[in-house]
C-alpha cells in the first residue's frame, strides 16, 4: 500500500509520453523521463513535474528515486531494461510485448520472480468501450461458454506513414513479421474470457508483386508479407482465430465472441458500439430482444477515459497499474498472462515457417518447461542500435521472396 | 444437350421437395421422382409431368427417360448415386457434399471424365444476391487482391430442432423404416464439423475464382457441452485455414454450433474490403482506406442492399435467399444451352477434399495437409482407397472408420519431431548449397 501518488519514470518519450499524459489523470506522478534523443525531453512539458529528472542514459535513470517505471522504448527491446528495473527494485509497465523471444520470456518470469516486484503489461485494447462491455456481458455467464472468438487489429499504412513511425534499417517496424503484434488481437480475448492458449498454428500471406512494391517504396524493408492469421486452441477446448497487425483494408481492429448461448461482438467499423445476439431457443429469462445493437459505456470514471488516447485503453491500464502501485489490486495481465502472449506470438511464427505445423505453447509458470526454452533466441528482430541478434528472418515465405528478388535482378540484367 | 425443356428426375424428396419446385419455374420439366419412402412420393404431384414416373428404387427411377436428375439424398451418400447417374447417361446436379470420403471424390471425378456427361454442384450460397455482389465488386479489380477472407456457416439447433431433420426419437419418422435402426445412422447425428463447409467456402471461391490448396484445423470441443449434446459429433466448431491457389489465406467453418445462426462472407484486400454485413446478410459494407486514397472512390464506406443481377423477380421469394432459385436455373441452363457450371466436378470435389483433409488436420491436432489435384490421375491413384470417413454407412449400418468428433482425441501427428527442428536443418542445408555454389 502507498499512501501518496506513485512516482514514475518514462523510458522512451515517443510513446511514453503518451502514456504519462493519460496516467496523470490516472493519479501517477511524473519524476523522471529518459530517452536517447534529448530531443524528445519536450514531449513531456507539462506532464512531468517541474522538478523532475531527465536521462539519456537508462543505466542512470533506473536509480532515480521513484517507485516504478513505464517502459516504452522500441517493441523488441523490452524485456531487458524490465528486467534491469526490477532488479533496482522498480515496478514495471511494459509496453508490448514484454519479450521477443522465448529466452526472453523465461528471463522476464523467473526476474519478477526471483526479485518480487510488480510487472504489468500495458496492452490497452482491452479496456476500450466495446471490449469492455464484451469483457462484462461475457463473465456474466449469460452467453454460457466461449466456442470460438476473433480478435484482429488490422493496421495498413502508406509507405510514407510507415516510413515516418520505423526511421533506420534496424527499425523494429522494418522487421516485424505479421505475426509478431499479437497483443491487441489476443489480449482483449484473453482478458475477457480468462482461457489460456495451448496450441496454435499459422499462415502467413505473401503476394509476389504488392512484396516486392512494399520491398521498392519502403527503403528495403525486410518484412514484405501482407498477414498472418493465427488458429489457437485454448485450454477451455474452444478456438480463436486472431491475426498480427495485418497490412489489408481498412484498417479497424474487431473482437467476437461465440458462445453456446449467443455472441457478442464489436461493431465492424466501430468498435464503441457492440451486438449482442442469443440463439432464439436460448432466451434468458427476462430478455425479450434476441438481438441487440447499442452503444457500450465503462461502468466508471467515463469522464476521465472518454477523450483518453485508443479509445480509452491508454488511461485505463495507466488507471490499473497504478491501482496495482498503490492498492495492491493484481492485474490481469501479470508476468504470466502477458509473456504467453509473446510466447503464442513466436511459437505462431515457428509454424508459419514449418508450413503450418501446430506447435504448442509453453505455459511459464511450470519451471521445467522454462529449462526446455531458456536458451530459444530465435527472433526475427535486430538490435536497433547493433543490428545483432536478428536469427530468423521476417517472411515465412522468405524463399518466394528471395526467389522474386532474384527473378528480377535477372530479368534485369 | 440442348432440348428446350430439359426432362428432370429428383431423387430424395426431404430436401429435394424444396428444388423440386423450381424445376418448371426455371424451365424444366418434372418426369420422374424418387424416394424410399413411399409416403413423400405424393410430395411431387403437383409439379409432375403428365406420365411422370414415380420410384422407391434408385435403379428403377434411373432409367427413366429424362435428361437430368437432382440428387438430394444424405448429405454424406450422393457420390454413389451420381456416379451411377451419370454412367446411366443422365447429367447430375448434386446436393452437397460432393463426396464425403477421397475415395468417392475420385470416382466421382473418372465417372464425370469417362462418360463426358455433364456435373454440376448444387451449392446455393454463392447465389445470393450479396454473394453475387461480392463476386462482381471483387473481379472489377476495384479492391486489389484479397489477402485474407473469411466465410461461414453458423447453423445451431435446439434438441427439438436436432430432432426433427435427425429422426431417432421421432416415432413418426421410425415407423417409415424397415429397420427401426436406421434412423440412428442419420448424418446430421455424425457430421464432424468441417464437412457441411460448402455454404462457408464456395461463395468466396465464386467471388474471388480462386480453389484451395491446403487446409489446417483445430477443432472447439467444450467437453461438459459434447457430453449434453444429442449427437455423436459433439464439436463446436472446427474453423479452417484454406491456403488458396494465389497464396491467400481464407478462414472457413461449416455448420458451427453456436450462436446465432447465419453466414458471414468477407474479402480483405490490397485496397479495401467488401463483406456482407454482420447479422444482415443481404446488405453489403464496402470499405477503402482513407490513407491511401482509390481512383474514382470518394467515401470510405458504403452500405447498401444489392439486387440480383438477373431474374430477379423469380429469385426472390427462392428458399437460401434465391440461391436455390439460382442452383436449378443454372442446372436448366447448363442442359438447354450448353452453359458450363460454375461448380463442375473439379470445384465440387475441391470443397469436398477441403472438408475431409480439414477433419484428418483437426484429429491430426492441426497439422496443414495439401489439398490434391484430382484433376490429375497420378494423384487420384494416390487417394482411391481413401476411404476414411465420420459417418456410419446408410444402408448397412458399418460403423464409421474416424471419430466424427475431437473428444478425447490428444494426437500429435509429429511425435517425437520437432518441426522447427526440421526447418533449421533445411535452411542450414540451403545456406551450405548456397556457400558451395558461390565457391
Amino acid at each position: 500500500m502507498l499512501d501518496r501518488k506513485p512516482r514514475v519514470g518514462v523510458f522512451g518519450l515517443n510513446r511514453g509520453s503518451t502514456l504519462a499524459k493519460n496516467g496523470r489523470p490516472a493519479g501517477l506522478e511524473f519524476v523522471a523521463a529518459c530517452d536517447k534523443n534529448p530531443g524528445t525531453f519536450k514531449y513531456m512539458k507539462g506532464i512531468a513535474e517541474p522538478d523532475a529528472v531527465y536521462y539519456t542514459d537508462f543505466d542512470d535513470f533506473i536509480r532515480h528515486d521513484m517507485d516504478a517505471v513505464i517502459l516504452a522504448n522500441y517493441f523488441n527491446q523490452h524485456t531487458e531494461f524490465a528486467i534491469k528495473a526490477m532488479k533496482a527494485g522498480k515496478a514495471v509497465i511494459s509496453e508490448c510485448t514484454p519479450a521477443a523471444s522465448l529466452a526472453e520470456c523465461v528471463a522476464l518470469v523467473e526476474a519478477a520472480e526471483q526479485t518480487g516486484m510488480k510487472y504489468m503489461l500495458a496492452e490497452n485494447y482491452p479496456f476500450m468501450r466495446g471490449c469492455a462491455e464484451m469483457a462484462r456481458v461475457y463473465q456474466s455467464g449469460i452467453l454460457g461458454k466461449v466456442v470460438f472468438a476473433e480478435g484482429e487489429y488490422v493496421h495498413p499504412m502508406s509507405s510514407g506513414e510507415f516510413l515516418g513511425i520505423s526511421p533506420g534499417k534496424n527499425h523494429w517496424r522494418r522487421h516485424n513479421t505479421k505475426i509478431h503484434y499479437i497483443t491487441h488481437s489476443l489480449g482483449p480475448l484473453l482478458y475477457m474470457t480468462g482461457a489460456k492458449p495451448v496450441r496454435v498454428n499459422a499462415e502467413t500471406v505473401f503476394l509476389k508483386d504488392h512484396a516486392l512494391e512494399l520491398y521498392d517504396t519502403c527503403e528495403q524493408r525486410a518484412a514484405v508479407e501482407e498477414a498472418g492469421i493465427m488458429l489457437i486452441q485454448m485450454d477451455n477446448g474452444a478456438v480463436f482465430r486472431i491475426s498480427g497487425s495485418n497490412n489489408l483494408a481498412p484498417h479497424d481492429n474487431w473482437y467476437r465472441l461465440a458462445c453456446t448461448n449467443g455472441s457478442i461482438e464489436t461493431v465492424r467499423g466501430n468498435n464503441g458500439r457492440v451486438i449482442l445476439d442469443y440463439g432464439a431457443w436460448e432466451l434468458p429469462v427476462g430478455v425479450t430482444e434476441s438481438h441487440r445493437i447499442y452503444d457500450a459505456q465503462w461502468d466508471e470514471l467515463t469522464d476521465l477515459a472518454i477523450n483518453a488516447d485508443h479509445g480509452g485503453g491508454d488511461f485505463w491500464e495507466m488507471y490499473k497499474f497504478m491501482r496495482y502501485l498503490r492498492y495492491d489490486e493484481k492485474p490481469y495481465f501479470d508476468v504470466y498472462n502477458s509473456v504467453i502472449m509473446s510466447a503464442t506470438a513466436v511459437m505462431a511464427y515457428k509454424s508459419a515457417l514449418c508450413e503450418g505445423a501446430p506447435f504448442d505453447i509453453p505455459d511459464f509458470r511450470d519451471r521445467d518447461i522454462r529449462k526446455l526454452y531458456a536458451e530459444d533466441r530465435f527472433t526475427p528482430f535486430p538490435d536497433y542500435d547493433t543490428g545483432e541478434g536478428k536469427t530468423l528472418p521476417s517472411n515465412a515465405h522468405q524463399d518466394l521472396f528471395d526467389a522474386a528478388l532474384a527473378a528480377r535482378e535477372a530479368a534485369k540484367a | 444437350m440442348s432440348t428446350d425443356r430439359p426432362r428432370i428426375g429428383v431423387f430424395g424428396l426431404g430436401r429435394g421437395c424444396d428444388l423440386m419446385r423450381k424445376v418448371n419455374l426455371c424451365g424444366g420439366q418434372l418426369v420422374a421422382v424418387c424416394d424410399r419412402i413411399p409416403s413423400k412420393l405424393s410430395r411431387a404431384e403437383e409439379y409432375m409431368a403428365p406420365g411422370g414416373g414415380y420410384y422407391v428404387d434408385f435403379d428403377e427411377f434411373i432409367q427413366h427417360d429424362m435428361d437430368g436428375v437432382i440428387i438430394a439424398n444424405y448429405f454424406n451418400d450422393h457420390a454413389r448415386f451420381a456416379v451411377k447417374a451419370l454412367e446411366a447417361g443422365k447429367a447430375v446436379m448434386s446436393e452437397c457434399t460432393a463426396a464425403s470420403t477421397m475415395a468417392d471424390c475420385v470416382a466421382l471425378v473418372r465417372a464425370v471424365e469417362k462418360t463426358g456427361g455433364i456435373y454440376m454442384l448444387g451449392e446455393n450460397y454463392p447465389f445470393t444476391a450479396s454473394s453475387q455482389e461480392l463476386r462482381r465488386i471483387y473481379l472489377s479489380g476495384r479492391l486489389g487482391k484479397v489477402v485474407f477472407a473469411e466465410g461461414e456457416y453458423v447453423h445451431p439447433m435446439s434438441s427439438n430442432g436436432i430432432l426433427n431433420i435427425a429422426p431417432w426419437m421421432n416415432e413418426k419418422d421410425r415407423e417409415l423404416y424397415d429397420n427401426g435402426a436406421a434412423p440412428i445412422l442419420h448424418w446430421r447425428r455424425w457430421l464432424a464439423r468441417t464437412y457441411y463447409s460448402t455454404h462457408a467456402m464456395a461463395p468466396l471461391m465464386y467471388a474471388t475464382d480462386l480453389e484451395p490448396r491446403d487446409v489446417s484445423c483445430l477443432a472447439a470441443c467444450i467437453e461438459e457441452e459434447a457430453e449434453k449434446d444429442s449427437r455423436f459429433a459433439g464439436d463446436g466448431a472446427a474453423p479452417m485455414l484454406v491456403g488458396m491457389s494465389d497464396g491467400s489465406v481464407f478462414r472457413v467453418a461449416g455448420s458451427c454450433n453456436f450462436g446465432p445462426a447465419g453466414t458471414w462472407y468477407r474479402l480483405a484486400c490490397t485496397k479495401g474490403g467488401v463483406e456482407t454485413v454482420r447479422g444482415n446478410r443481404p446488405m453489403i459494407r464496402m470499405n477503402f482506406p482513407d490513407d491511401r486514397p482509390t481512383p474514382g472512390v470518394t467515401v470510405t464506406e458504403q452500405c447498401y442492399t444489392p439486387d440480383f443481377p438477373e431474374a430477379a423477380e423469380l429469385a426472390k421469394n427462392a428458399g437460401h435467399g434465391g440461391g436455390d432459385f439460382f442452383v436449378v436455373y443454372n442446372f436448366i441452363r447448363t442442359l438447354r444451352d450448353g452453359m458450363k457450371p460454375y461448380f463442375d466436378v473439379y470445384k465440387a470435389v475441391a470443397l469436398s477434399e477441403m472438408a475431409i483433409m480439414g477433419w484428418r488436420s483437426a484429429l491430426a491436432g492441426g497439422v496443414r495437409f495439401c489439398l490434391p489435384d484430382l484433376r490429375l490421375e497420378s494423384e487420384r491413384v494416390k487417394w482411391e482407397n481413401y476411404t476414411f470417413t465420420p459417418f456410419p454407412n446408410n444402408e448397412t449400418g458399418e460403423p464409421p472408420t474416424m471419430p466424427c468428433c475431437t473428444r478425447d482425441i490428444k494426437t500429435n501427428y509429429y511425435g517425437d519431431i520437432d518441426p522447427f527442428e526440421a526447418y533449421k536443418a533445411r535452411v542450414a542445408a540451403e545456406a551450405e548449397k548456397a556457400e558451395k555454389e558461390v565457391k
